[in-house]
């Protein structure tokens, strides 16, 4: 099969198993909704491609573009038919934002015309990166891409197993995570369906695709929230322009930012969420922490400080006690770890002081790992923490100052079965696959 | 009618002019401050800069040949040492005091030195601790320097430590120590090209590994400078506050970082197409960073039986799982957590070994039989020997 239209098959599929959904769901009235529409929509779609993988995987039956494409072009085929009216509602809309783009005074425009050429600048750059690098992150050669480029010659999810299950002849293939989620290499698989081969880095495309809709989210959460189009715009280009998002996009095939972009998505949901609830959000929320907690169990820390912004917008007179209690409280659970081991699924762990905070600075402030990302939360901490601790906002806060994982960086867990060490939740019950991370 | 005592303030300049114009006059003061707090003697003047070519240095201690204009050092001697020196006309000190070394290759565990002699002391050996990052060593800075007196004709690196790849010498430079030279020093760290590692995914240095002045912390200096400067000015002014403004400070600052981003991207960019633009999965994998990995791979790929067991063995267990991976669909057994053979009893007849530069394992022909730990024996015949890799059949 030809490369470009199989690409555009691998994307085309599941957009059109989402988008018909996400445009029924929301307000069309409102800014920002086609963004929104297209963002959560080839998410959503996406985890449908991926749950039809993973039945036909129950079934027994072989997983080839044919039979991948089954559940979302039935999904597509119901979306557009409940949706029939959209090319119509389309037209419109497109007629709409000429209008509103003709509107703006001329400086707007030009700010609006820079950070759309810096943003299509950057994906553009990236893409290329992307396109024509062999898969190169360790955690894709040892665990994500491994798995995909197994199942998809097989055509089945064959099991990976530790390295002694695999010399008892419990499975016929071992990685270095074998047993974590299966989405983020089920996203390769597709892709190299749709392309009809194992083409590196084409195959990694879906990570390309998750920064651009994130990017999209954003924007159009912003002019839901009233934002104006260049002040929309700068924010998405800000957040593309991070060089950690950028890497994870160009060297794809890391489980982390498939995670991390879920965590986003979810997030920018729900910080619209508290501020305004509707069952929309919660729908885009819902969307996000599926992608999340299935591709990584280090995102699950996320959705426990989501669910304490969601309890202080439920109980706003005990938000100030939830918000100093819980993460007290989680402080002297982790404090009571630091001094007794766990036994975890099988193994022994135990937490223990990481690098330090020398790393962490140097993390944030002197490395270019986030810009001035982080500079600028300081300053506008130390700017505003009166109107930030007050409760119309302390929920939000809450939900993004803890969820920065300053706190949980300096801590890391141990096996004591093996003497190995990294990143704390990721921790297996064989202790063997975060050595390097 | 007006009152005269009533005096209406000017208004402030457009937030567009005024944010980029505080966040630049921050950014040039800083680095004043930077040049005074190092730059000990005069800003101005010193010699013309001397560039020597790393294979003009002379290797007292180690191993190594001259490649080209380059060293290449590929070990250190018996008592773990290189000592490397450079020749050099007389040098007035006066005139020069900043030696900038462009290695690669250097381990960061490496204690690198500095050496120079004087016509003043010729039997005496000055020195210099240089820090080491990202496989480079820092400039050294001896401009102050209290043994940095007359006339220079020898300088030098003593290097203690292991190498575990060859390390490049590619040129030595003797600058004056004046604002010209430490500013294009600076400059060089800030737009030299990062290419990505195997920590990448975690760490982007934003220019040269182990720079002296780090780009990010110079233009959030900048930018918090340049809010406070517009804090002063609003009320000495009494301007109306002007949130863009602050905004367009802190984007002057974020944009400037970005766009030295967006170069070294487009830079990476431009090195991929011409590695990799048109070639197939194979070639791709030779003109990366897996090259040596996939020459055996390429070797090794048709001697595996489709069904065959194939265990991956390495002294590096990283080398080991990337091997692993230019060979899949194969099932493949790999330890990330051991670099060892599991033991004889665990392999069956027809099982495939892939051992690839592990020391310790040794081969008897004649008895068709591999040795290792001193006690494991294993029936098997030898099916590839290249590169420092076998692949045997177990019997």
């Amino acid at each position: 099969m030809l490369l470009l239209p199989g690409l555009l098959l691998s994307i085309a599929l599941p957009m059109l198993a989402g988008l018909p959904w996400m445009l029924a769901a929301q307000d069309r009235r409102a800014p920002g909704g086609w963004p929104l529409a297209i963002a959560y929509g080839y998410v959503l779609g996406l985890l449908i491609t991926i749950m039809g993988m993973r039945a036909l995987h129950l079934a027994h039956l072989p997983i080839s573009l044919w039979t991948a494409a089954i559940l979302p072009a039935i999904a597509a085929a119901a979306g557009c038919w409940r949706t029939r009216a959209t090319l119509a509602f389309a037209r419109a809309d497109a007629r709409a934002a000429r209008a509103t783009w003709h509107a703006l005074p001329r400086a707007t425009r030009i700010v609006c015309v820079a950070a759309l050429v810096l943003i299509a600048l950057r994906l553009a750059n990236l893409g290329v990166e992307l396109v024509l690098r062999p898969v190169f992150p360790w955690e894709a050669v040892s665990a994500v891409a491994a798995k995909a480029r197994v199942w998809y010659e097989l055509g089945a999810l064959a099991p990976f197993v530790p390295p002694a299950g695999w010399l008892e002849g419990l499975g016929s293939y071992t990685d270095t995570e074998p047993g974590a989620f299966a989405l983020p290499s089920l996203l390769l698989v597709w892709t190299a369906n749709a392309l009809g081969q194992w083409h590196e880095g084409l195959v990694g495309f879906p990570w390309w695709m998750l920064g651009a809709s994130l990017a999209l989210a954003l924007y159009g959460h912003l002019r839901r929230a009233g934002g104006g189009v260049a002040y929309a715009l700068c924010i998405a280009y800000l957040f593309l322009s991070l060089p950690l998002v950028d890497l994870h996009i160009a060297l794809a095939g890391a489980p982390q930012w498939i995670a991390a972009a879920g965590v986003g998505f979810a997030g920018c949901a729900l910080l619209r969420w508290l501020e305004s609830p509707s069952r929309y959000l919660l729908l885009c929320f819902a969307i996000g922490a599926a992608l999340a907690i299935l591709s990584m169990t280090s995102t699950w820390g996320w959705f426990g400080i989501f669910a304490v912004a969601m309890a202080m917008r439920y109980w706003p007179k005990h938000a100030v006690k939830l918000a100093v209690g819980v993460p007290l409280l989680v402080l002297f659970a982790l404090l009571g770890w630091f001094q007794t081991p766990l036994k975890f699924a099988g193994a022994t762990l135990q937490l223990q002081v990481a690098a330090g905070w020398g790393e962490t600075i140097e993390s944030l402030f002197l490395l270019d790992n986030w810009h001035l990302l982080y500079g600028i939360a300081v300053l506008v901490a130390l700017a505003g923490w009166r109107r930030i601790l007050s409760p119309p906002w302390l929920a939000p806060h809450v939900a993004g100052a803890d969820g920065t994982g300053i706190p949980v960086r300096q801590w890391r867990c141990r096996c004591l079965d093996t003497g190995t060490a990294g990143c704390a939740i990721s921790a297996t019950p064989h202790c063997s696959s975060r050595r390097y991370c | 009618m007006s009152d005269p005592a009533i005096t209406i303030a000017p208004p402030p300049p457009a937030w567009w002019r005024l944010g980029p114009a505080l966040w630049l006059a921050s950014a040039l003061l800083l680095m004043t401050a930077y040049l005074a707090l190092n730059l000990p003697g005069s800003w101005f003047g010193g010699g013309a800069t001397q560039n020597y070519a790393g294979a003009a240095m002379g290797i007292a201690a180690g191993v190594g040949q001259a490649e080209g204009n380059k060293l290449v050092i590929t070990g250190p001697d018996s008592k773990n040492a290189i000592i490397l020196g450079l020749l050099t006309p007389r040098i007035p000190t006066i005139e020069y005091g900043l030696i900038a070394i462009d290695v690669d290759g250097m381990p960061d565990d490496a204690d690198v030195t500095l050496f120079w002699r004087n016509d003043l002391a010729p039997n005496k050996m000055f020195t210099r601790s240089l820090a080491v990052a990202g496989g480079r060593v820092q400039d050294a800075m001896l401009a102050g320097d209290s043994n940095w007196l007359g006339r220079v004709h020898t300088v030098g690196l003593i290097i203690r430590g292991t190498l575990p790849q060859p390390l490049t010498i590619n040129g030595v430079a003797l600058k004056p120590a004046t604002a010209g030279a430490v500013l294009a020093e600076r400059w060089r760290d800030w737009i030299d090209r990062e290419s990505w590692t195997g920590i990448s995914l975690t760490r982007i240095v934003g220019g040269r590994a182990g720079m002296d002045l780090p780009l990010p912390l110079l233009t959030g200096l900048a930018a918090l400078l340049g809010c406070g400067a517009y804090w002063g000015l609003r009320r000495w002014r009494r301007w109306p506050f002007s949130a863009l403004t602050l905004a367009a400070i802190l984007m002057a600052g974020w944009l400037a970082l970005d766009m030295r981003w967006q170069w070294n991207l487009l830079l990476d960019t431009f090195a991929a197409t011409g590695n990799f633009a048109g070639k197939d999965l194979s070639s791709k994998r030779l003109a990366s960073i897996d090259a040596e990995l996939e020459k055996v791979a390429a070797d090794v790929r048709p001697l595996l039986a489709k069904d065959a067991r194939l265990f991956v063995i390495a002294q590096d267990p990283v080398a080991a799982g990337r091997l692993a991976y230019l060979l899949l669909p194969a099932k493949i057994y790999y330890d990330v957590t051991r670099a060892t053979l599991p033991p004889p009893e665990r392999f069956k007849a027809g099982d495939l070994m892939l051992v690839h530069r592990k020391p310790g394992i040794r081969y008897s022909p004649d008895k068709k039989e591999f040795l290792w730990d001193e006690r494991f024996r294993l029936q098997a015949e030898i099916l590839y020997a290249k590169r420092g890799t076998v692949l045997a059949r177990v019997l």
